[in-house]
C-alpha cells in the first residue's frame, strides 16, 4: 500500500474506533436533548429512544420561565470570570516562586497549598459563612468568589509546566537583561498557554456548576447563580422526576459551557503551533 | 508593557462589577423579614411562592417578606442551621416537620402558643387537620403551623385491573386483598421475568416514610408521641409490618425482590405510567405529574389497611425562629396566618397538589371548582382521618436513616426483619439515651 | 543545574548586594512575597476553617456551639469503633482503586488519539469532555433514567449483550460498581485536557528526530512521549486520587449512600454526619481524617514519582 493510502487507511480506522466511543460518551447527552423536545405528557411509551414524534418547545418554554435566567447568567458570567481573573495572578506568582525560586521551606509550603484541595468542603461552609458575613459580604457576587481567589489546582498545573521549562530559555532572557516578571511574561507564560487554557476551562466550568456554596451564602437572584436557578423547579423529592423539564433545564444550563469550550479548546491546536519550542 | 496594564484593568473592573453588588438593604420603615423555603417538587412551585409573597407584600405596606428558595428539604435545613449557628438566623422558614427536637434542640425556634391565643385559641386551631398538627407539638406547646403537606397513597391502574378480571371499582381494602389482587396483576414473560408488577411500595429512600405507614397499619407505637425521647422499632407488630413487606417481594412474589432505595423513589411513578406496575404507593404530590401522563384509567384511595387503615403524613411547616427581634415576630405570625388562610392555602394546594391544611380550605370556590375537575385530589384529604403522626423525635435524621439501613438489610436478605429492626432498635436507643 | 553566580549585568539591573546571603536573602523575599496573595486568601478561607475543624473534631458538638463538651479523643474513638466507618473506608478504597488507573488511562489514550488536526477533533473532544460540564441534576436525572430497569437505556440498549435483570442501583453488589461507572464516564474527558495540554509542550522536534532514525510509534511513546508526559502524569494521579475521595455528586443523587450503606463513601458520610445528623464534632474528626488519608496518598504519589519524573529538557 503507498503511504498515502495508508495514511488514509489510518485515519479512517481512527475515524470509525474513536467515533464509536465518542458516540457511547455521547449517547446519554443525545437522549437528554431528544427527551427536551418532547411534549409534555408523552413520557409514556417509547421513552428510550432517540426519535421524537412531536417535538415541541414547550418544556424549553417553561424552563426558562421558571428562573430569572438572564439575570442568572450575568451573576454566573460575573462570578467565574472573576475568579478565573483573580485565580490566573494568583497562580502564575505562587507557580513560578514554586517552580524557579529558591526558598527556605519551599516544599513544605507547596504541600501547605495542597490542604486546599484535601480539605472536606463540607467543613468549609460553616467557618467561611461566618467569614463572610463579618466581612459583611453575604447575598453579594464576591461572597462566592472570594474563597477560590488562591487555586492551589491551579497553582500546581502550572508549577509542573514551569518545572518544564528549557532552562536556556530563561538563561537567554537573563542575558537580554530581563527582570523577572519580564521573564514571567515573555518566556514562562506563552510556553504555558496550553496548560492555562486547561486551567481556564477546568476553573469556569467547576464554578459555574459550584451549588451548596452559592446556596447558603447568597438569598436572592441579585447575586445567585444558574445552577440555583435551575435547581428551583427540577426537585423531585415530593414529586415525580419531570424528566423532559429537567432535560430543558439542563440544556439550557449546559448551553454556554459547550459554545465557550468549543471556543477555548480550539486555541489548543492555535497554540500548538505558535508556540514555537526552539531547541 | 500595554497588554499587561489591559489585563489589570479588566481584573479591576471585573472586581468592581463584583463588589458593586454590595449594596445597602432595602426596606424603609417597614419590617424586613427573611423566609427561607424549600421546593420539593418539579414545576412551577417557585413561581407560585414568589407571586404569593409578592401579594402578600403588595397588600400589607408595613412588611416586606424576602422569599429565599433554598434547594431541598436536607439543603434548607442545612442553610437555615448555618444561619442559626452563623448568628443570623431567618425570621420565618418552611422547614421539613418532623425537624422540630433538632431545632428546639439548638434553641432555634419559638413555641407558638400565645400568637394562637391571640388569633383565637383552640377553635381556631381546630380548622386545620389535627392529623397534621400531631408533630407539631411537643410537651403541651405548639411549634409550627402546617404548610405543604403530603400522605402516601395508593394508585391503581384499572385498564390492568379489567384486564385481569379484577372490578375496577373496588380497589384492595386490606394486606390480604393487597396479596391476592398483586398475584393476578403480576404478569411474566416466557422466560421468567417480569413484564408487569402487581405492587411496588417504596418502604424506604432517604427516609423510611412510607414504611411508616405499614407500621401505622400495623398498630405498632414505634415512637414518642409527646417528647421524641424513644422509640420502638421492634415490637411484634413493627417485625410483622417489615415481614409483610418481605413476604410480598419473596413469598407472593408481586413486588420487586431487593432493597427499596432513593432510585427506586423516582423509578415508581415513572413504571406507573409505563404500565410496568398495576397498583403502586406514592406521595400524593405526584397525582398532577401521574394525571398529566398517564394514558390509561387510574383511580387513588387509601393506603390498604393492616389491623386499621393509615398513613404518615409528609412535608414541610412554618417555623418561627428564635433571637429575632418581636416586631419580626409579629410580622411572621402575619404572614404565616395569611399564607395558610383558606382561600390562599387553596391556591397553593390547586397550583402545587400538597395537601388542604385545614377545613374551610374545601369549602372556598376555587378548591369546590377544583374538586369537580379532580376528584382523587379528595383521596389524601380524607386519608388524614386515618392518619397517624410522622416519626418526629430527637435526631430524627439519624434515626431514620438507621431504620432504612435496616428496612434495606431485610430486603436484600442479609439480615432477617426481626434482627434488622432489633439493630435498629439497639443503635437507636442508644443515640437517644443522652436525652 | 541552578548556576551559582549571576551572569554580568548591566548596571541597571544588577543586584543591589553583592554577596551571597544578601542576593539569597533578597531572593527569599521575593519568593515569599510572590506566594503573599496566595497565603493571605488560603489562611483566611482554608487553614482557619481547618483549624477550627481540628479544635472541633476534640468536642461533642451536636447541639449549639455554645454547649459543647471537651471530649478529647472521643470522637476519634468512636468513629474507630463505628462499623458504619469502616463500611464506608473500605467503600472509599474501593471506588478509589477501582476508578482512578482505568479514568487515567483512558484520558492518557483519548489524548493521544486526539492530539491532531482534524476536522473531527473538536467535536471528539467535546463528546469526551461535556459530562465534567454537566449541572449535578441533570447529569443525574441522566443516569438515573440509563439505570432505570426495564426501559432504562442500559437496559434497553444493552440487555441484547449483557444480558437483564441486574437492578444496578438497588442492588448492593452492584450499586457501587455503578456510580464508579459514571465517574469514569464523567472524569476521564475532563483528565485528557490536561494530557493534551501536557502533549502540547512536547518539542515537536523530538518527534521529526525520532521519525527520521525510523523508531516504531511505541518506542516512540515509549521513550519520549511518555517520560516527558511525567509532570503531567503526576499531576492527573494526584487530582484523579483526590477526586475519587472528594467527588460525591452522583451519590448524592443517585443513592443517598444506599442501599445498605454500599455506596457510602468517607466524604459522602461527612456531609451527612454535619448537614442530616447535625453532629458536628464527629463530622470534623471525620474530616481531619479525611486530610490525613489525603495527604498520605499525595506524599506516597510525590516521594514515587517526583524523582522519576525528567522535568528539564
Amino acid at each position: 500500500m503507498t503511504r498515502r493510502a495508508g495514511r488514509h487507511l489510518g485515519t479512517i480506522i481512527w475515524v470509525f474506533a474513536v467515533g464509536a466511543l465518542a458516540f457511547i460518551w455521547v449517547f446519554p447527552l443525545l437522549w437528554a436533548v431528544a427527551t427536551s423536545f418532547r411534549p409534555p405528557g408523552s413520557l409514556g411509551g417509547q421513552i428510550a429512544s432517540l426519535w421524537v414524534h412531536n417535538p415541541s418547545l414547550a418544556n424549553f418554554k417553561e424552563a426558562w420561565s421558571e428562573a430569572p435566567f438572564v439575570r442568572l447568567y450575568y451573576n454566573t458570567a460575573v462570578v467565574v470570570f472573576g475568579i478565573l481573573g483573580a485565580q490566573l495572578v494568583t497562580i502564575t506568582l505562587a507557580a513560578y516562586a514554586f517552580a524557579r525560586m529558591e526558598f527556605p521551606g519551599r516544599e513544605w509550603l507547596f504541600r501547605l497549598f495542597l490542604l486546599q484541595l484535601m480539605v472536606a468542603p463540607s467543613s468549609l461552609i460553616l467557618p467561611n459563612f461566618v467569614t463572610i458575613k463579618t466581612l459583611g459580604l453575604l447575598n453579594t457576587r464576591l461572597a462566592i468568589m472570594i474563597p477560590y481567589f488562591a487555586s492551589a489546582f491551579g497553582t500546581f498545573l502550572l508549577r509542573q509546566t514551569f518545572r518544564g521549562v528549557p532552562r536556556d530559555l530563561e538563561d537567554a532572557a537573563a542575558i537580554d537583561g530581563c527582570s523577572t516578571f519580564q521573564t514571567l511574561w515573555n518566556v514562562f507564560l506563552p510556553l504555558a498557554r496550553p496548560t492555562l487554557v486547561a486551567f481556564s476551562i477546568v476553573s469556569i466550568v467547576y464554578h459555574y456548576n459550584e451549588f451548596l456554596w452559592p446556596l447558603i451564602v447568597t438569598d436572592t437572584d441579585r447575586a445567585r447563580t444558574v445552577t440555583v436557578g435551575l435547581a428551583s423547579f427540577t426537585q423531585s423529592a415530593e414529586s415525580a422526576a419531570q424528566w423532559n423539564l429537567i432535560a430543558a433545564g439542563t440544556v439550557i444550563v449546559i448551553l454556554p459551557l459547550l459554545v465557550l469550550f468549543i471556543v477555548f479548546q480550539r486555541r489548543f491546536v492555535e497554540s500548538f503551533m505558535y508556540s514555537g519550542l526552539k531547541g | 508593557m500595554r497588554r499587561s496594564t489591559r489585563y489589570a484593568l479588566l481584573l479591576a473592573a471585573l472586581l468592581l462589577v463584583a463588589v458593586s453588588g454590595i449594596q445597602g438593604a432595602g426596606a424603609q420603615g417597614a419590617v424586613s423579614l427573611r423566609y427561607y423555603y424549600p421546593v420539593g417538587a418539579s414545576g412551577p412551585l417557585n413561581a407560585l411562592m414568589t407571586a404569593m409573597v409578592n401579594d402578600f407584600n403588595a397588600s400589607h405596606p408595613g412588611i416586606h417578606v424576602e422569599p429565599v428558595f433554598a434547594g431541598n428539604y436536607v439543603e434548607t435545613m442545612a442553610k437555615a442551621m448555618t444561619a442559626v449557628l452563623g448568628g443570623t438566623p431567618p425570621d420565618v422558614a418552611v422547614l421539613d416537620t418532623p425537624e422540630l427536637y433538632s431545632l428546639l434542640d439548638r434553641e432555634a425556634i419559638i413555641p407558638l402558643d400565645d400568637l394562637i391565643a391571640k388569633a383565637g385559641g383552640k377553635a381556631w386551631l381546630d380548622d386545620y387537620y389535627g392529623a397534621l398538627l400531631l408533630n407539631a407539638k411537643s410537651n403541651g406547646h405548639v411549634y409550627s403551623i402546617p404548610w405543604q403537606r403530603s400522605t402516601p397513597i395508593f394508585y391503581y391502574n384499572r385498564d390492568l385491573f379489567r384486564k385481569a378480571g379484577l372490578d375496577p371499582s373496588r380497589a384492595p381494602k386490606n394486606w390480604t386483598e393487597l396479596a391476592q389482587y398483586g398475584q393476578k396483576l403480576t404478569i411474566r414473560d416466557s422466560s421468567g421475568q417480569v413484564t408487569q408488577w402487581g405492587v411496588e411500595a417504596p418502604v424506604a429512600d432517604t427516609s423510611p416514610w412510607v414504611f411508616q405507614g405499614f407500621l401505622i397499619e400495623a398498630g405498632a407505637n414505634f415512637f414518642d408521641p409527646n417528647l421524641g425521647k424513644w422509640v420502638k422499632f421492634n415490637s411484634p407488630e413493627a417485625v410483622g409490618a417489615l415481614q409483610f413487606i418481605l413476604d410480598l417481594q419473596n413469598k407472593y412474589k408481586v413486588h420487586p425482590t431487593g432493597p427499596t432505595s432513593l432510585a427506586f423513589w423516582n423509578q415508581v411513578p415513572q413504571d406507573f405510567i409505563q404500565q410496568k406496575a398495576a397498583m403502586i404507593y406514592s406521595t400524593t404530590g405526584n397525582m398532577t405529574f401521574i394525571r398529566t401522563n398517564a394514558k390509561f384509567d387510574w383511580s387513588a384511595g387509601f393506603m390498604p389497611a393492616g389491623k386499621r387503615y393509615g398513613a404518615p403524613t409528609g412535608g414541610g411547616s412554618f417555623y418561627v425562629f428564635n433571637h429575632t427581634p418581636q416586631d419580626h415576630v409579629q410580622a411572621a405570625w402575619t404572614f404565616i396566618t395569611w399564607m395558610t388562610s383558606p382561600a390562599n392555602a387553596a391556591r397553593w394546594s390547586i397550583g402545587t397538589g400538597y395537601v388542604p391544611i385545614r377545613k374551610t380550605e374545601l369549602s372556598t370556590p376555587a378548591f369546590s371548582a377544583y374538586l369537580q375537575q379532580v376528584p382523587q385530589a379528595l383521596t389524601a384529604t380524607l386519608q388524614l382521618r386515618v392518619a397517624g403522626e410522622q416519626m418526629t423525635i430527637h435526631d430524627v435524621d439519624q434515626i431514620g436513616t438507621m431504620l432504612v439501613t435496616a428496612i434495606q438489610a431485610a430486603q436484600s436478605g442479609r439480615l432477617s426483619a426481626q434482627a434488622a429492626l432489633d439493630r435498629a432498635q439497639r443503635d437507636a436507643t442508644q443515640l437517644l439515651s443522652k436525652y | 543545574m541552578a548556576q551559582t553566580e549571576a551572569p554580568t549585568l548591566p548596571a541597571a539591573v544588577r543586584p543591589a548586594t553583592r554577596s551571597a546571603s544578601g542576593r539569597r536573602r533578597r531572593a527569599a523575599a521575593q519568593g515569599y512575597l510572590f506566594l503573599l496573595p496566595s497565603l493571605a486568601f488560603l489562611a483566611v478561607f482554608t487553614y482557619y476553617p481547618i483549624l477550627t475543624s481540628a479544635e472541633l473534631s476534640l468536642f461533642r458538638a451536636t447541639a449549639t456551639v455554645h454547649s459543647r463538651a471537651f471530649v478529647g479523643a472521643g470522637n476519634y474513638l468512636t468513629i474507630a469503633a463505628d462499623p458504619i466507618f469502616h463500611q464506608v473506608l473500605h467503600n472509599s478504597l474501593e471506588f478509589w482503586l477501582g476508578t482512578v488507573p482505568v479514568t487515567v488511562a483512558l484520558a492518557l489514550i483519548l489524548a493521544l488519539l486526539l492530539n491532531r488536526t482534524h476536522l473531527l477533533v473538536t467535536p471528539f473532544r467535546t463528546a469526551f469532555f461535556y459530562p465534567a460540564l454537566l449541572p449535578l441534576i441533570g447529569a443525574a436525572a441522566i443516569w438515573l433514567f440509563v439505570y432505570t430497569p426495564g426501559y432504562g437505556l442500559m437496559d434497553v440498549y444493552l440487555k441484547r449483550i449483557i444480558g437483564g435483570g441486574v437492578n444496578w442501583l438497588q442492588d448492593p453488589t452492584w450499586a457501587l460498581p455503578a456510580v464508579m461507572l459514571v465517574t469514569v464516564w464523567k472524569n476521564a474527558g475532563y483528565y485528557m485536557l490536561f494530557y493534551l495540554a501536557g502533549l502540547q509542550t512536547i518539542s515537536t522536534e523530538l518527534y521529526e528526530a525520532a521519525r527520521i532514525e525510523g523508531a516504531s510509534a511505541w518506542q516512540v511513546f515509549r521513550s519520549i512521549t511518555f517520560p516527558l508526559l511525567g509532570p503531567t502524569t503526576l499531576f492527573v494521579l494526584v487530582i484523579a486520587s483526590i477526586n475519587a475521595f472528594q467527588s460525591v455528586d452522583q451519590i448524592w443523587i443517585m443513592t443517598a449512600g444506599g442501599p445498605d450503606n454500599t455506596t457510602n463513601v468517607l466524604l459522602y458520610y461527612i456531609y451527612q454526619t454535619a448537614f442530616m445528623f447535625f453532629d458536628f464534632g464527629k463530622a470534623a474528626a471525620l474530616t481531619i481524617i479525611l486530610l490525613a488519608v489525603l495527604m498520605g496518598i499525595a506524599a506516597v504519589s510525590f516521594g514515587l514519582l517526583e524523582r522519576r519524573i525528567h522535568y528539564e529538557v
